[in-house]
């Protein structure tokens, strides 16, 4: 038998293995879900949390905010993927995550061609409620590799370039480093091993 | 988390440990040089930024602790008992500003003024000594009461030590362990309360050549020192028990993972698994029984965040300990990707008793659903501070005024379970009992079970600054809520504390939401509570920091 669960009311079926971000996405195509850290060919992360969606485990019971990028669909669950806590919470994050981030999208060389933007706008930000504090706006552009440009007072720690390096390339160039707030990308463009 | 570096690490196994390497190169300077790091780097055949980037999250690896000699404790209990600012004074007499660091929190919290100078940790009345302290590296005048309410489990002696291991060979007689454990219901202790029995049977039922348990041991609550107790105190009881957990688990190794703040334990926990080794009852076909099991102590760095059980994985195999989402469960894939159980110090050290007297005996102890004997932690702030062992059910109250004898002087409020636990006022002390349920129906969480004092006259604002100013000081800085929300709520807090700035309430709601049903783990999902709590119970004093 075909196994099966909700999205927002409606049944699908999911296939062994789905996440509830893979399953969502097959039925009701791929931004369904907004994401910020997720990317194909890497592992689930669960970093952003802008994925998260109100889980019940029957119609109608109590729901739980689950990240949909690395929770796994239970049979016969309920998943509401736009839910007014979701709303809410995803433009909290983005509003958080806009406390550490420049706010010059128009002269911005991506400008409409990024994906925070494009998630800032779908969640309706209108603007930055907490007073200034700590910030990393300061930090200068990396032109030094020949196709690599870096602007680290850009980045928003989604963290997929660390494990793209190391998931596809094997590389183990990029890390982060540093903890908490201080926590940044780093480089160190050396070959890992001495063959 | 990256799988590759995983394997890398677990490639060298356990004797040739990645994380303990850093360790061994800071040294020297109190953090590890570049070079230490490059030839790090091509002996485990990793990136030099998968050791940089590992090695700059540990508060005793960073650059920051070079040339520190001496730290103060900062941690909870020591903060609301006022003693810091003294004792640091009394300090520079003896050390130049820059030499002075701070640790949190070193568990000396039932007498408070506790501070680490040269690997031993001195509280009390030990200052005073200060001057002999730095130049002969006196131990310390320490002692703290402790006593048993009810079955008293844990803090009975363990008594004549090859006597006490003859469990194990009744385990191996047995052949067949795991149905004891699930019959006594036995629930972790390190906070979440999840049945041990569980990890085991699933870790036993995994095929892999080399299953791992993991002792947590990075107790990081301030507040909390009953792990601390067991390990000093009463340490064949946890080596015992991770036999056991072993052999249940069908692991090969067990890993005792020690925060640095507690020097003592290392040194003790290391002997008394040498102990058991000259024994007999560790290493290879124990017995002849055919079950191998070996040991490793490692120490930590100074991190909390190691203390969440993923973190505390990829930390032992030299990874940055970021969180890892779930699943895979650690018993599925856990340390170097083999199934590994990960219990907190108590759990453990609850199974031999558990092996000998039967788990229905156990069962009968406690309350419906929660079962056994629970330690709590006393702080300085009552009459007769010290590690108590209650049955579980056993009334708060108690606790406070039959076995603590009372506060010294007025408490508002008690911090219980930890930062993550909730702010639990005065006047519901008559309320709660000492068990899972009682806590979480009223609003709260059992945790660990230490218990922080806020008396009358601390500032509820600055208690609610240093929670914040800790999550995000100790915030892995992977999930977004938490590693910008964190710091977003402490310059909150810290601004309308000290500045004319005054808190949006609905902003400051929506931060804690955002944390609690957003966070990736229990550090940015749990700080709201107590911060809900002192929002609900002390809005009056609380008022002037906020918009009218
Ligand atoms: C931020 C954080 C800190 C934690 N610190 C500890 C700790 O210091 N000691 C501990 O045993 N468990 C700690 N835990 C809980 C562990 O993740 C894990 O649940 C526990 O070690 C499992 O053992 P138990 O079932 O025996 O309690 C912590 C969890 C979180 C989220
Ligand atoms: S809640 Fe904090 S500590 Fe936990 S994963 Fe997120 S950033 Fe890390």
């Amino acid at each position: 038998m075909e196994k099966t669960a909700f999205i927002n009311d409606v049944a699908y079926a999911f296939q062994e293995g789905d996440t509830i971000l893979s399953f969502v996405r097959r039925h009701l195509g791929t931004d369904y879900v907004p994401t910020l850290c997720d990317a194909p060919n890497l592992e689930p992360f669960g970093a952003c949390r802008v994925c998260s969606v109100d889980v019940a485990l029957a119609a109608g019971g109590p729901r739980k905010v689950q990240a949909s990028c690395h929770t796994p669909v239970i049979p016969s669950s309920y998943i509401y993927t736009d839910s007014q806590r979701i709303s809410k919470l995803r433009k909290n994050i983005i509003e958080l995550v806009l406390t550490d981030h420049p706010l010059d999208c128009l002269t911005c060389e991506v400008n409409n061609n990024c994906e925070l933007q494009t998630v800032a706008a779908r969640v309706g930000i209108r603007k930055v409620r907490y007073p200034e504090g700590k910030n990393h706006l300061d930090r200068t552009k990396d032109l030094s590799h020949a196709y690599m440009t870096t602007d680290f007072s850009k980045c928003i720690n989604c963290g997929r370039c660390v494990r793209a390096c190391d998931e596809v390339q094997g590389q183990l160039v990029l890390n982060m480093a540093g903890r908490g707030f201080d926590a940044h990308i780093v480089k160190i463009l050396k070959p890992p091993c001495r063959q | 988390m990256s799988k590759n570096l995983s394997h890398l690490s677990g490639r060298q196994g356990l004797d040739n440990n990645l994380f303990e390497a850093y360790a061994k190169a800071a040294e020297a300077e109190g953090y590890p040089s570049m070079e230490d790091l490059e030839k790090l780097r091509d002996k485990f055949l990793v990136g030099k930024s998968s050791v940089y980037g590992a090695v700059s999250f540990y508060d005793f690896l960073r650059p920051e602790n070079r040339g520190k000699k001496v730290y103060v404790c900062n941690g909870s209990a020591c903060l609301t008992a006022g003693t810091q600012q003294k004792l640091k004074e009394q300090l520079l007499g003896q050390y130049a500003e820059d030499e002075i660091g701070e640790m949190c929190c070193l568990g000396r919290c039932h007498e408070n003024n506790a501070f680490h100078a040269d690997q031993v940790n001195y509280s009390g009345n030990d200052i005073g000594n200060i001057v002999e302290i730095k130049k002969n590296k006196l131990p310390s005048g320490e002692t703290y009461h402790v006593e048993a309410l009810g079955a008293g489990i844990l803090t009975a002696p363990t008594g004549d030590v090859a006597q006490y291991y003859k469990t194990m060979a009744r385990v191996l007689e047995r052949g067949e362990i795991l149905s004891e454990i699930k019959t006594s219901s036995l629930r972790g202790r390190g906070g979440a309360g999840f049945p041990i029995a569980f990890k085991l049977e699933a870790c036993a039922s995994q095929t892999a050549d080399t299953k791992f348990i993991v002792c947590n041991a990075d107790e990081g609550d301030p507040g909390a020192y009953s792990d601390r107790y067991i390990m000093e105190q009463r340490p064949h009881a946890l080596i015992l028990g991770m036999l056991i957990a072993g052999y249940a688990a069908k692991a090969r190794y067990g890993v005792v993972y020690i925060r640095a703040e507690y020097p003592d334990s290392v040194t003790i926990i290391q002997n008394a698994i040498n102990e058991a080794r000259s024994l007999g009852w560790i290493g290879e076909n124990i017995m002849g029984s055919g079950f191998s099991f070996d040991f490793k102590v490692i120490k930590a760095q100074g991190a909390y965040i190691c203390g969440e059980e993923t973190a505390l994985l990829s930390s032992i195999e030299g990874q940055r300990p970021e969180v890892r989402v779930r699943p895979p469960y650690p018993v599925q894939q856990g340390l170097f990707n083999q199934p590994t159980v990960v219990n907190n110090v108590e759990t453990l050290a609850c199974l031999p008793w558990i092996v000998e007297n039967g788990g229905s005996a156990y069962a009968a102890i406690g309350t419906e659903r929660s079962k056994g004997t629970k330690l709590v932690s006393l702080d300085g702030h009552f009459n007769r501070p010290g590690i108590y062992e209650v049955d579980m059910g056993t009334p708060l109250a108690t606790v406070v005024n039959e076995l603590g004898q009372g506060f010294k002087h007025n408490v508002k409020a008690m911090h219980i379970g930890g930062p993550l636990g909730g702010l639990v006022p005065a006047h519901k002390i008559n309320e709660l009992t000492i068990d899972f349920e009682s806590f979480s129906s009223n609003g709260f969480l059992l945790g660990h079970a230490s218990v922080v004092c806020i008396p009358d006259h601390f500032p509820m604002i600055e208690y609610i600054e240093h929670l914040f100013r800790f999550t995000a000081h100790e915030s892995c800085g992977k999930c977004f809520p938490c590693r910008l929300g964190s710091t977003r709520g402490y310059e909150m807090i810290e601004q309308s504390r000290h500045s004319a700035y005054k808190m949006d309430r609905a902003l400051l709601d929506d931060l804690l939401e955002t944390m609690e049903v957003g966070s990736l783990c229990a550090l940015g999902g749990g700080l709201p509570l107590p911060i809900k709590n002192a929002l609900q119970y002390f809005s009056e004093e609380l008022k002037p920091y906020f918009k009218a």
